[in-house]
């Protein structure tokens, strides 16, 4: 029998935090094609089981984490953080970089009309933003985009993959494209 | 309920905000805002929030002049778009940015579910191993390394301000002051971890008062101290007027 579902579930406890797939790659000498399908198959197990342990996959990285229904026992158990909540600016700053990355920090306060500094040092910090270089535009302004931990963050593969809010208000959410500065 | 009347723009992320809430709250038409009233509406909040911080202050000014000038184009002669030959309306570009303000504020909120969940989610910290595969083609820029070396000075909170030259200090304090504010911070919280007094301060200096400060209070009779093993945090509980039921 195959056991490198059960190799690779070892390897994602030893190793902790999100595990490059191209790393399990590496462990097998096999293909992303490979390994994928067997990283989904580990996670429904323990979807159907309902076990203390999920998995969560994005595009490059697999993750196991505790189950989030099971935190009031943790709780219990240890003293964890209360959880922290981003505040409505940051949201809004982590929308904005969501669906337009990447994206300057002027177009972002255009949209917020506030200015958005300390929203997105503090999206930096948690993880959920970088930046990604400097734009081809006039200044060449600093780019900022949404990371793997963003994609853990929305329990979603790719960034396509977020939800069309465009298609809901009827308003096209790219029309305002040509105006960036 | 009074409370909730009283005006204050703390509670609006923005003078977009503070707009589409107004324009929720008279139930009218985005496409067809009364300008008028809503700028007298918008005015009102101004003048009230009179003690604020100021540079959000400046951003809901600017508003208000933008409101201003559409209301003064609207009472004048209808502008004709000389490409379609159709009237201008003043308010279209405000519209237009509200209605996209307004998608960004409903992803948020969307957002902000995605959190509640994503934050009682746990992983074992990688702290035993480095990777070893994947190293070769590493290219570092010099943002990453300053990015890398912010994080674990975050972790401090101690931040590097680009370009401001560093200022070495020598911190005092003394145990007498260290311990009423101690007993303070207890006051209120009854527990608290070694690790939590002293992470508004992680200076050596800080450190070792407060250590005294906590070994001074133990001598006192006002805490007990513990710990569930070697190395692990110290639990300082505070024992002194538990007259309030505990």
């Amino acid at each position: 029998m195959d056991n490198r579902k059960h190799i690779i579930e070892a390897l994602l406890f030893a190793h902790g935090e999100a595990v490059k797939i191209k790393n399990i790659e590496a462990v097998f000498d096999a293909y992303y094609e490979d390994i994928y399908p067997i990283l989904c198959e580990l996670r429904d197990d323990y979807d159907e089981q309902k076990r203390g342990m999920r998995i969560i996959i994005t595009h490059d990285t697999v993750k196991m984490v505790s189950r989030e229904e099971y935190y009031p026992y943790i709780k219990l158990l240890l003293s964890p953080p209360e959880p922290t909540t981003l505040s409505q600016a940051a949201l809004e700053t982590l929308a904005i970089v969501a669906y337009r990355q990447p994206v300057t920090r002027s177009e972002i306060e255009r949209i917020r009309g506030v200015q958005s500094t300390s929203s997105l040092d503090t999206l930096i910090a948690r993880g959920l933003v970088d930046s990604n270089g400097r734009l081809d535009l006039p200044g060449r302004p600093m780019g900022f985009v949404t990371t793997d931990e963003f994609l853990q963050f929305m329990q979603i593969e790719t960034i396509e993959e977020l939800p069309d809010f465009g298609a809901f208000s009827g308003v096209d959410m790219q029309e305002n494209e040509e105006e960036k500065e | 309920m009074n409370e909730e009347n009283i005006l204050t723009l703390e509670k609006f992320s923005g003078p977009l905000d503070l707009l589409l809430s107004l324009i929720a709250k008279n139930e009218v038409d985005i496409f067809d805002i009364p300008i008028s009233e809503i700028t007298k509406q918008y005015m009102n909040y101004i003048y009230a929030a009179n003690s604020f911080n100021i540079e959000l202050a400046a951003e809901f000014v600017v508003m208000a002049s933008t409101l201003i000038e559409i209301k003064s184009r609207m009472m004048l002669p209808k502008e004709i778009d000389e490409e379609t030959g159709e009237e201008i309306d003043p308010r279209e570009e405000l519209v237009a940015r509200l209605i996209e303000y307004s998608q960004f504020k409903a992803i948020a909120s969307h957002l902000a579910k995605a959190e509640g969940d994503y934050s009682l989610r746990f992983s074992r910290e990688q702290d035993y191993f480095e990777d070893i595969v994947d190293n070769t083609n590493l290219q570092l820029t010099s943002e990453m390394i300053l990015k890398a070396m912010s994080k674990v000075l975050l972790k401090r909170k101690i931040r590097i301000e680009e370009n401001s030259p560093m200022l070495m200090e020598t911190e005092e304090y003394s145990v007498e002051v260290l311990i009423s504010d101690l007993q303070a911070k207890l006051r209120e919280k009854r527990r608290l971890t070694f690790d939590e007094i002293i992470s508004s301060h992680p200076t050596r200096a800080y450190m070792t008062g407060i250590f005294l400060a906590i070994l001074e209070m133990y001598k006192m009779g006002e805490i007990t101290i513990s710990q569930e093993y070697s190395y692990s945090d110290i639990t300082v509980n505070y024992t002194k007027d538990t007259q309030n039921g505990q």
